[in-house]
């Protein structure tokens, strides 16, 4: 059996593959790409058992034949070969043979039919999104989630689709960040599953054509993502979210609107002098102005000073400058709202009008 | 490339058993396999695993053996189907290893039937490794099956065995064994080897493949040979060392015991070591019981130190010591 395909057909769906595949596998098998070759298309799958990239590409076949190839070492060889080479292969036995101008190499196989794929069942509930909007929602919300937490369901990212409208949220016990939107196409349910990080952040990277629309399909089991021709595939974690609503819930002192870009360099200002490990900085408001201030074992001090329209009894309160300078960054209007907890539990940062993101901090004891 | 294992004629009663786990659909969420060694835990808990890894079991609960899971528990790439072991045999499992396992678990089982984790051995397990999967032992996440084996449940914490369903395995018939070993080509010496194999017929069947026994009585002459002074225990315990210590220990905690039975003027039939009855008896009349139960007593303290770090040279060195001193008067 013989195939002959493009080495640029072949290049960056085998990337996006290896970028899954782990290089410390506990089955040999699973270093492998899947090549499935069916009626003039290709099909490639790479899994880590975790996630699942599986993609399709037009060849001129017409041989039926399953064969698993060490991933890495075929990326490496069609990635050195001249561009535009024709790369050839040849299945026999338990070899493969890849021929392309005057090169050639031959690799071994494992068994097709012992490939590890997850099944094609169907999936219970699906959704349309446009691919920017959602890389949009899991940019603003990816980097506060936990990473190794033995609370392993903040390892994740909590998906939450209630008929037309699309939440996503994210926490690490210290903060946490909720986006949320209209959906094109009201989706008829109600369904919060988890994404684990790992399929996160691969899925945020697969994301880079803006204008398309994706089809997004899941169970209580997985997750599959289809984007023109690779479908993405996810285990979901075991576990139940916990009930972050409640913070919202809660007296809160009057808003605070401060205009973003303002406090944002304020706050790298005075991040410079605050304590390398716990990078904390003091809030103390009054009456129209609000001084935020940072000092660090040295004993070196600095302080800013931002005009504020907050009215109410004088507070100090601390936070993670880091956490804020996340929030505010991720912030797209031209004024952010803080507002912080009547019992100085909590502060959410959020957009004034749109109210599509909201950001939760917890303060710290200095 | 691993089949579902066939079951050993005398595990028929424990299969059933398990089985009705699953045609019941009450299947615990942790099982401990605790029985003597050789027995067949391994494979009667592979079998159960092959079984509930299967998406198309029949009514008696055997895998059907030609769907896709079947195929890759085959092939060993089952994704649900995970081993816990020692990185290394006769070490510790570690709490590393238990907490990369739960994150694998903490995700959902990639199948639509179950997912088998298998901890073997389950007294392996340190006292943190055990601490950090007491959590997951009582409440795993859906679908998820856990096996423990063992051949020293004492040896495992309360805490471990309130959390498992426990399924022990008793002795098997020794008639039943004995025409087992010789449907496996072995004709001859098949009694005394389940004698010295304790009754575990995969044991015998290992010691028979080995050629254990003509080890063991070499063994027993150099122990002989010492307790006549000629040899030096020293000597004895550099060799020794090298074999397998574990195994030796057993052997000499046999002889122990069959010299103490010797004393009581026990028949040839009642001893472990029926083949060595002569040279025991013979060693008896000479020795002081209440030493040789001190000399037995080191034995038991010494079964415990093996699995540790403890230098293996210098504990033959003390049993050989202690052996030679006792027959010097």
């Amino acid at each position: 059996m013989k195939y002959i395909i493009n080495r640029e057909q072949l290049l960056v769906p085998l990337q996006q593959i290896v970028s899954v595949i782990e290089k410390r596998q506990t089955m040999p098998i699973l270093s492998n790409v899947l090549m499935v070759f069916r009626e003039n298309t290709l099909v490639m799958t790479g899994t880590d058992l975790e996630v699942q990239i599986v993609t399709e590409i037009a060849i001129e076949n017409t041989t039926f034949a399953e064969i698993t190839l060490p991933a890495r070492k075929f990326l490496d060889i069609c990635r050195l070969l001249p561009t535009g080479a024709d790369i050839k292969l040849e299945v026999a036995d338990d070899k493969v043979k890849v021929l392309s101008g005057r090169s050639r190499f031959i690799l071994s196989t494992l068994p097709a039919e012992n490939y590890p794929e997850f099944s094609e069942t169907e999936l219970d509930h699906r959704f349309t999104i446009n691919a920017g909007l959602f890389k949009k929602a899991l940019e603003k919300t990816v980097f506060c989630m936990a990473s190794q937490d033995v609370r392993y369901y903040l390892n994740g990212l909590l998906l939450n689709i209630s008929n037309s409208r699309i939440k996503l949220v994210a926490s690490d016990g210290h903060r946490l960040s909720v986006f949320e939107d209209n959906l094109a196409n009201p989706a008829g349910y109600e369904a919060r599953i988890i994404l684990p990080r790992k399929g996160v952040m691969e899925l945020v990277r697969l994301l880079d054509d803006p204008q398309i629309q994706l089809a997004i399909e899941f169970s209580s089991n997985n997750i599959r993502v289809t984007i023109n021709n690779t479908i993405f595939s996810a285990k979901l974690v075991d576990a139940k979210y916990p009930d972050f609503n409640r913070v919202f819930h809660q007296d809160f002192l009057t808003p605070i609107h401060i205009q973003r870009q303002l406090l944002k360099d304020a706050l790298t200002r005075v991040a410079i002098l605050s304590n390398e490990k716990y990078k904390g900085v003091t809030f103390d408001l009054s009456s129209d102005s609000l001084k935020i201030s940072a000092h660090n074992p040295e004993h070196e001090e600095a302080e800013e000073e931002i005009v504020t329209d907050y009215v109410g009894e004088p507070l100090s309160i601390a936070f993670n400058v880091q956490y804020v300078l996340d929030a505010i960054s991720n912030i797209d209007s031209e004024i952010s709202e803080l507002t912080i907890a009547s019992n100085s539990s909590c502060c959410i940062i959020d957009e004034p009008e749109t109210r599509s993101y909201r950001f939760i901090v917890m303060p710290m004891r200095l | 490339m691993t089949i579902t294992p066939d079951l050993l004629p005398w595990q028929e009663a424990d299969w059933q058993h398990l089985v009705r786990y699953i045609t019941g659909q009450r299947i615990p969420q942790a099982v401990l396999f605790a029985g003597n060694k050789g027995i067949g835990k391994s494979r009667l808990a592979e079998r159960f695993a092959h079984s509930l890894l299967c998406s198309q079991t029949d009514t008696n609960g055997l895998p059907c053996g030609q769907c896709h899971s079947c195929q890759l528990v085959n092939a060993q790439t089952h994704p649900d189907y995970i081993r816990l072991n020692p990185e290394e045999p006769g070490k510790a499992i570690k709490v590393d290893q238990i907490r990369h396992i739960l994150s694998v678990l903490s995700l959902k089982p990639q199948y639509e039937a179950n997912r088998v984790v298998i901890v073997e051995p389950a007294d392996q397990l340190n006292i943190s490794a055990v601490n950090a999967f007491l959590k997951f032992l009582e409440e795993p996440s859906e679908r998820t099956v856990l096996l423990l084996i063992t051949d020293k449940p004492s040896r495992l914490p309360a805490t471990l065995m309130s959390r498992c369903q426990k399924v022990y395995f008793s002795k098997p018939d020794p008639e039943r064994v004995k025409q087992w070993l010789f449907d496996q080509g072995i004709k001859k010496d098949s009694e005394l080897l389940l004698s010295v194999s304790k009754g575990s017929p995969l044991l015998a069947l290992d010691y028979a493949s080995n050629n254990t026994l003509e080890l063991r009585r070499k063994c027993f002459d150099q122990w002989l040979d010492i307790a006549a002074l000629r040899t030096h225990p020293y000597i004895v315990s550099e060799q020794w060392v090298k074999l397998d210590p574990a195994l030796l220990l057993t052997w000499i905690t046999g002889w122990v015991t069959d010299l103490i039975k010797c004393c009581f003027h026990l028949p040839a039939e009642r001893l472990i070591n029926r083949d060595l009855f002569e040279d025991l008896h013979k060693s008896a009349q000479t020795l002081e019981l209440s030493r040789l139960y001190s000399v037995y007593d080191l034995m038991l303290t010494s079964r415990n130190r093996i699995d540790t770090q403890l230098n293996k040279q210098l504990l033959f060195d003390e049993l050989l010591i202690e052996w030679a001193q006792l027959n010097e008067k």
